[in-house]
C-alpha cells in the first residue's frame, strides 16, 4: 500500500532521507502534538529551521518569502511519512496556522517581520482559541481585546493551549465588539507571550503529562498593530487558515504501524507459555483493526491525491479524522485488553512495550477530541457532505 | 487497457444509465411476488452490449478490462440489484482469460460470447478446499448453458452445465439471486486448470467483485434513506433534522467511503499482483461488515414502512447479508488478514 512516487518526487524524497541521515537530531520524536522537553527546544528549533531552509517544509510559500509558491501535497505526504519513518520530530506548533493567516491577511510589515522568523523557527507558536466556556461553540469565546490609545489590552482566559508553557507568540482570538453577532465581534491578534499579565498554567493531561496550559489575560497590552486584517474579520481569518490546515494526525501517528506492533505483540508469548495469537478471537479481532487501519491509510492516500489535483470533497477531512481517530483509539484499546490482568500494570514495569499501550489507551483520546470533536465532525458531514439540516444555531450578541 | 481515472468517471456513468434505463427499482418488484429468478430480458441487453465481455482480452476483442474497472460495473449492478448473472460472468471470465483457457477454447468464448453465462460455487473459501469433487454447492445462477467453475485443491474445472446436469434449488434470504446444488458427471468437464492457485485466483477476485457489489447495494440503500429522511416529517419537523438521524447517516456514509477505498484498493493490488490477499482480506472485513450496517441502518430510519414485505429495502438487507457471509465471512477473511501477515497458520 503505497503512493506511486514519480521520479521528482523520488528525487526530493531521497534528498530527504539523506538529509535526515546527515543531520538526525539527538531528541526524540514525540507521539501526536506532544511537547518538547523544555531542555530539547533549543534543538528542536534549529531542527524545524533545517526542514524550512532545506526546502522540505514551507516549500509552498510565496517565493518573495522564500518558498517556491507551488503547493504540492504530495510532497508534504511524502515528508510526514519520512519523517515518521526515520523516528525524527516534525515541526509542531501553530506556525503553519498563523504563517496561513498572514500570508492571506496580514500587513506587509507583519509579513516582513514574522514570516521570515517563522522559516527560521525562532520563536515556537500557540493556537489560543478555546475557553472555559467556548469549545466546540468557539465563536461564543469571551476573552476582550479592547483598544486604549495605541493598544490593545487583552483581558480573560483560554484554556487547552497546546505548547502555551513553552511558546514565544500566540496567535489568538478575542472580542472585540459586544455589540454585534457572536461571529462577527471576533478579532485575530499576534500575541507576545512573554508580555507582562500573561500567566501560564500547565495542565496535566490523563497520561499525567504535561502538553496544554490555561493561559489568564490580566491587562495585557500588546501593540495596535498586532491585529490581522480589520476588527471583527478574525472569524473568516481562522477559517481560512484552518482550511489550509492539512488532516495531519493520521500522519503523525500511524494505525498501520500500530497494527503491525500488535501482531508482533500478539505472538509473543505470555508468562504462562500461551501466546495470544493462537487464540481464534484474538486474531480476528486483530484481522477486524488491521483492515481498519489499512483502509484508514487507503483514505489518507486517496485524500492527498485529491487534494494534489484540486478534487477534494468537502467533507474528505472530516471523514479521514473520525476514521483515524477511531481506529487508533480501538488499536490501543486492544493493545491493554490483549494483556489480561496485566494490562493494568504502567511505564516501565510493564512487561510488554514499556507500558506503550497503556500510554496509549489515554493519549488516544486526545484525536477525538481536539481540532472539532467527532461529533462536530459527524454535524459536518451530515450538512456539508449529505446537505441535511443544520444544527439550531441561536445568536448570541456577547 | 486499464481506463485512467476520468475514464473511469465517465465509464461509471454510462453502467449507471444503463441500469437506471434498463433495471429500474420498480423492476424489483416481481421478486416480491415470483422469488428469485433470472432475468433474460435484462442479460440479453447485457450481451447484446458488450457488458459481459469486460473481462475478455482486447486481443480476442473483448473490453479487456483490469479489475479496477470491472469492480465499477460490479458497484453498480449491485446498485441496481438486477437479476442478470453480470458480476459471477464477468468475475469467471477473467480468471478463464487469466489462465489462457479462452484462447485454448475457443468454443467457450464463442458461446461466452453468444451469451452463456458464468459462475462459480459461492459457499466456499481457501481452508474449505477438498479434492477434486463432481459437486458444487450455492452455486449462483446455474442453469443448462452456463459454465460453472469447481474449485479444488487442485485447481479448477471448467463445467459445462446441460439438460443432464442435477441442479436442486436452495432456498436462501436473497430473494433476487437464484442458487443450487450442482452434481454433474465428468464427461461435462470442458477443461481443467491443474494449479492450486487457480482457484486461489477465483476466490481472490469474486471476494473483490463481491465487495464492490455489496458496495453498490448499500449506497442503494443510503440513497433512498438520505432521501426519505428529508421528505418524512415528525414533530413538525423531518426526521433527517434530528441529530441521531444525521449522526446515523453520517455515521453511513463513513463506512461506505471506507469500504469504497477497501474495494479500489484490493482491485488494484489484483492488477498489480502486490499484497494481494492482504486487500481482499481488508475489502471483505470492511466492506462485508458495512454493506450489512448500512442496509440495517437504512430499516432503522426508514421506520416501519421499511419493515413492510413491499418496500424493496429488504431486498437489499438480503443481498447485503448473503454476500456477507459467502465466499469466507467477515471473520474469516480477519482471522485469514492475520496469518498472511504473519506468515503462518495462526491457530
Ligand atoms: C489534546 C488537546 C489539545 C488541544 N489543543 C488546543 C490548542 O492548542 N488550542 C486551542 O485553542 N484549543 C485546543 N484544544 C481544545 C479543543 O479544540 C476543544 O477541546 C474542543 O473544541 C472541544 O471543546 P470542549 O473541550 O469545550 O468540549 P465541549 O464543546 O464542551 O464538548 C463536550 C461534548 O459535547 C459534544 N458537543 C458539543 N457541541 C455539540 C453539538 N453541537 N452536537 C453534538 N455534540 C456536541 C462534544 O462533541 C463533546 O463530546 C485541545 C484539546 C485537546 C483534547
Amino acid at each position: 500500500m503505497q503512493l506511486q512516487l514519480d521520479d521528482s518526487l523520488v528525487s526530493f524524497r531521497d534528498g530527504l532521507r539523506s538529509y535526515i541521515g546527515h543531520n538526525r537530531p539527538s531528541i526524540p520524536r514525540l507521539p501526536g502534538s506532544r511537547s518538547p522537553q523544555p531542555e530539547d527546544m533549543a534543538e528542536f528549533k534549529a531542527w524545524c529551521a533545517g526542514l524550512f531552509d532545506n526546502g522540505f517544509v514551507g516549500f509552498d510559500w510565496p517565493e518573495e518569502w522564500g518558498g517556491t509558491g507551488v503547493p504540492d501535497p504530495l510532497k508534504d505526504y511524502v515528508v510526514d511519512l519520512e519523517l515518521a519513518d526515520a523516528g525524527v520530530p516534525r515541526p509542531v506548533g501553530a506556525f503553519n496556522l498563523i504563517a496561513r493567516a498572514l500570508l492571506e491577511f496580514g500587513a506587509d510589515e507583519q509579513k516582513a517581520f514574522y514570516l521570515p522568523r517563522i522559516r527560521s523557527f525562532t520563536d515556537m507558536w500557540c493556537q489560543l482559541f478555546s475557553e472555559p466556556d467556548a469549545g466546540s461553540d468557539l465563536a461564543a469565546l469571551r476573552t476582550r481585546a479592547e483598544l486604549v490609545g495605541d493598544e490593545w489590552v487583552i483581558t480573560g482566559q483560554k484554556v487547552w493551549t497546546t505548547h502555551g508553557h513553552l511558546s514565544d507568540f500566540g496567535f489568538l482570538l478575542a472580542r472585540t465588539d459586544q455589540t454585534v453577532s457572536k461571529h462577527a465581534g471576533i478579532s485575530a491578534f499576534i500575541i507576545d507571550m512573554h508580555s507582562p499579565g500573561i500567566d501560564v498554567r500547565p495542565l496535566r493531561e490523563v497520561t499525567g503529562a504535561t502538553d496544554f496550559n490555561e493561559v489568564f489575560f490580566d491587562s495585557v497590552r500588546i501593540p495596535r498593530d498586532n491585529i490581522i486584517g480589520s476588527p471583527g474579520q478574525g472569524w473568516e481569518i481562522t477559517r481560512s487558515a484552518l482550511a489550509h490546515e492539512r488532516a495531519l494526525s493520521l500522519r503523525e501517528d500511524s494505525v498501520v504501524d500500530s497494527a503491525a506492533r500488535l501482531l508482533e505483540l500478539v505472538q509473543r508469548s505470555r508468562a504462562d507459555g500461551t501466546v495470544p495469537l493462537s487464540g481464534d478471537d484474538v486474531s480476528r479481532r486483530l484481522g477486524e483493526l488491521t483492515a481498519r487501519a489499512r483502509v484508514t491509510d487507503l483514505l489518507g492516500m486517496e485524500g492527498v491525491l485529491r487534494a494534489a489535483t484540486g478534487t477534494s470533497g468537502p467533507v474528505d477531512a472530516a471523514i479521514v479524522k473520525v476514521v483515524f481517530s477511531e481506529t487508533n483509539l480501538a488499536l490501543a484499546t486492544f493493545g491493554v485488553e490483549l494483556q489480561g490482568a496485566d494490562g493494568i500494570i504502567a511505564g516501565p514495569a510493564s512487561r510488554v512495550d514499556d507500558g506503550h499501550w497503556q500510554e496509549a489507551y489515554l493519549w488516544a483520546r486526545g484525536f477525538t477530541i481536539s481540532a472539532g470533536s467527532n461529533e462536530i465532525m459527524r454535524n459536518l458531514i451530515a450538512e456539508n457532505g449529505l446537505g441535511l439540516p443544520r444544527e439550531p444555531r441561536p445568536e448570541r450578541s456577547k | 487497457m486499464p481506463m485512467d481515472l476520468e475514464e473511469r468517471d465517465e465509464f461509471r456513468a454510462v453502467c449507471r444509465d444503463f441500469f437506471a434505463k434498463r433495471a429500474p427499482v420498480d423492476r424489483l418488484r416481481r421478486y416480491l411476488v415470483e422469488g428469485s429468478d433470472f432475468d433474460d430480458d435484462l442479460w440479453s441487453a447485457l450481451v447484446e452490449q458488450g457488458w459481459a465481455l469486460l473481462a475478455v482480452p482486447e486481443n480476442l476483442d473483448g473490453g479487456g478490462g483490469g479489475l479496477a474497472d470491472l469492480v465499477v460495473v460490479a458497484e453498480e449492478a449491485g446498485r441496481a440489484l438486477q437479476g442478470a448473472p453480470l458480476v459471477t460472468t464477468i468475475a469467471g471470465t477473467f480468471v478463464l482469460a487469466r489462465y489462457g483457457v479462452l484462447e485454448s477454447h475457443p468454443e467457450v468464448l464463442e458461446s461466452i460470447v453468444a451469451g452463456a453465462t458464468v459462475t462459480y460455487p459461492m459457499g466456499f473459501d481457501p481452508t474449505s478446499l477438498g479434492e477434486r469433487t463432481n459437486s458444487a454447492h450455492l452455486v449462483a445462477d446455474a442453469r443448462p448453458g452456463s459454465y460453472l467453475l469447481v474449485p479444488s485443491d487442485s485447481g479448477l474445472d471448467l463445467v459445462l452445465v446441460d439438460a443432464m446436469t442435477k441442479t436442486s434449488a436452495v432456498e436462501t434470504m436473497d430473494l433476487v439471486r437464484s442458487f443450487s446444488d450442482v452434481g454433474f458427471d465428468s464427461s461435462v468437464v470442458v477443461a481443467s486448470i491443474d494449479d492450486r492457485q487457480a482457484a486461489i485466483d477465483l476466490f481472490t477476485t469474486a471476494v473483490v467483485m463481491q465487495a464492490a457489489e455489496s458496495l453498490g447495494v448499500a449506497r442503494a440503500a443510503f440513497d433512498m434513506t438520505l432521501a426519505y429522511s428529508k421528505e418524512r416529517k415528525q414533530f413538525d419537523r423531518t426526521i433527517g433534522s434530528f441529530q441521531a438521524i444525521k449522526h446515523r447517516l453520517a455515521d453511513m456514509y463513513i463506512e461506505l467511503q471506507c469500504a469504497t477505498a477497501a474495494v479500489a484498493g484490493a482491485a488494484e493490488s489484483i492488477d498489480n499482483g502486490s499484497e494481494v490477499l492482504e486487500s481482499i482480506h481488508t475489502a471483505k472485513s470492511v466492506g462485508g461488515r458495512a454493506a450489512s450496517w448500512v442496509t440495517s441502518q437504512a430499516q432503522q430510519v426508514h421506520g416501519g414502512i421499511g419493515f413492510t414485505w413491499e418496500h424493496v429495502l429488504h431486498l437489499y438487507i438480503r443481498r447485503a447479508k448473503a454476500n456477507e457471509l459467502l465466499l469466507g465471512s467477515p471473520a474469516w477473511h480477519e482471522r485469514a488478514l492475520v496469518e498472511a501477515l504473519a506468515g503462518e497458520p495462526v491457530s
